[in-house]
């Protein structure tokens, strides 16, 4: 029998124990993951922008 | 469980994953750096706000590690060596970013090389260079900062470094906490403007310099610029335009028009214009940037600009050792 990816365990342990709180944690930190990840790879298409103090 | 807990587990979650993100970015960006977050500390620890045109000013006598490399303010607020205001200044650098040297050590910027390089070709040891340049002024800025700081130094020459943002209107600073302090607040206002970039082709860089070139920023730059070459010529001294390109795109470079534009309009008010397009273009954009992420000009850069400017004063066609 396949072992189930990380994905599926965890999808089977938010469903079989109820713990449905654990989905918008679990959604922030894959956004937060694609963003860092969105920082360092995507192409350079914004002008120069430095307006923080 | 009560709305009440449940509102207020909700809202202590979402301030311990603030605080995990704030530790992840701060010790994520210090090992690999963002140019973003790199620009966001500059402000931070070199950049003092005032509330007139400038709009900020470099703190003096400051020392900070940026993208990299270390950045140290004189007394006067440049990235330059102590100078004595009562000794006479022979050539005064004005610009942005790419003036200041971002993210080029010291010793390769072209301001530096100039230091070093003019009193040789001008036979004159002591014809001295400061270099001005404050990352994110635009050509407004530089008119108010020469008129406020710098023509109380009497410059002979004026060399104004001009890159297409020149023309962007001024940018305010953020007033809220949050954005200001935490690296948390830039990474995500700053992944904000990236993703609109994406979706929005009108806020790509390419649009954004043309539109703001040819609208009333554009025409307000053109006014300093002007402004600027009345006032060195009042005050017995030269201003020079040494341009410089977008590095994003170089053959064909999509912004010539603005360049010869800008180049009519200059020596229309008696100014000397250097255009430095033609001596980068044989090369692969992406070799010219100080990062993947950061378009600015990196050493090798920085010495193509500087040699371009060392040939016009062998060749003879401009004199900056009068």
């Amino acid at each position: 029998m396949k072992n189930p990816t990380l994905l599926e365990e965890i999808k089977y342990f938010i469903r079989e124990y109820r713990k449905w709180w654990l989905i918008p944690l679990i959604s922030v930190f894959v956004i937060f993951g694609l963003l860092v990840a969105l920082a360092q790879f995507a192409p350079v298409v914004s002008p120069f922008i430095y307006t923080l103090f | 469980m009560s709305k009440f807990k449940l509102s207020l587990l909700g809202v202590v979650s979402l301030a311990i994953l603030m605080v995990i993100f704030e530790m992840f970015l701060r010790g994520f960006y210090s090992i690999f750096i963002n140019y973003d977050l790199e620009m966001w500390r500059y402000a931070r620890l070199l950049k003092r706000p005032v509330n007139d045109l400038r709009s900020h000013i470099h703190k003096p006598s400051q020392m900070a590690k940026l993208m990299g490399v270390q950045v140290k303010t004189n007394s006067l607020g440049m990235r330059d060596d102590e100078f004595d205001s009562k000794n006479s200044l022979a050539t005064l650098l004005i610009g942005d970013s790419f003036t200041l040297g971002w993210g080029v050590p010291h010793e390769d910027t072209f301001a530096f090389r100039l230091k070093t390089k003019l009193p040789e070709l001008c036979n004159d040891s002591t014809h001295s260079v400061l270099n001005a340049g404050i990352g994110n002024y635009n050509s407004v800025q530089q008119r108010e900062a020469y008129i406020r700081q710098w023509a109380k130094l009497n410059p002979k020459n004026l060399l104004l470094f001009w890159f297409i943002n020149d023309a962007d209107p001024i940018q305010r600073s953020h007033e809220s906490w949050f954005f200001k302090h935490s690296w948390l607040g830039a990474f995500l206002i700053q992944r904000a403007n990236q993703i609109s970039s994406f979706v929005r082709t009108d806020r790509r860089y390419d649009h954004k310099y043309r539109s703001h070139y040819f609208g009333p920023s554009g025409e307000e730059m053109r006014q300093a610029l002007s402004d600027l070459a009345a006032l060195a010529k009042s005050n017995q001294s030269r201003l020079t335009v040494i341009m410089i390109p977008e590095l994003h795109k170089l053959d064909p470079y999509p912004f010539s028009d603005i360049h010869e534009h800008l180049t009519h309009f200059l020596r229309s008010q008696g100014v000397y214009v250097i255009d430095t397009t033609s001596a980068l273009k044989s090369l692969r954009p992406r070799d010219l940037w100080v990062s993947d992420d950061d378009p600015h000009p990196n050493g090798l850069t920085h010495g193509l600009i500087a040699e371009t400017i060392f040939e016009e004063i062998k060749k003879g066609a401009w004199n900056p050792c009068r």
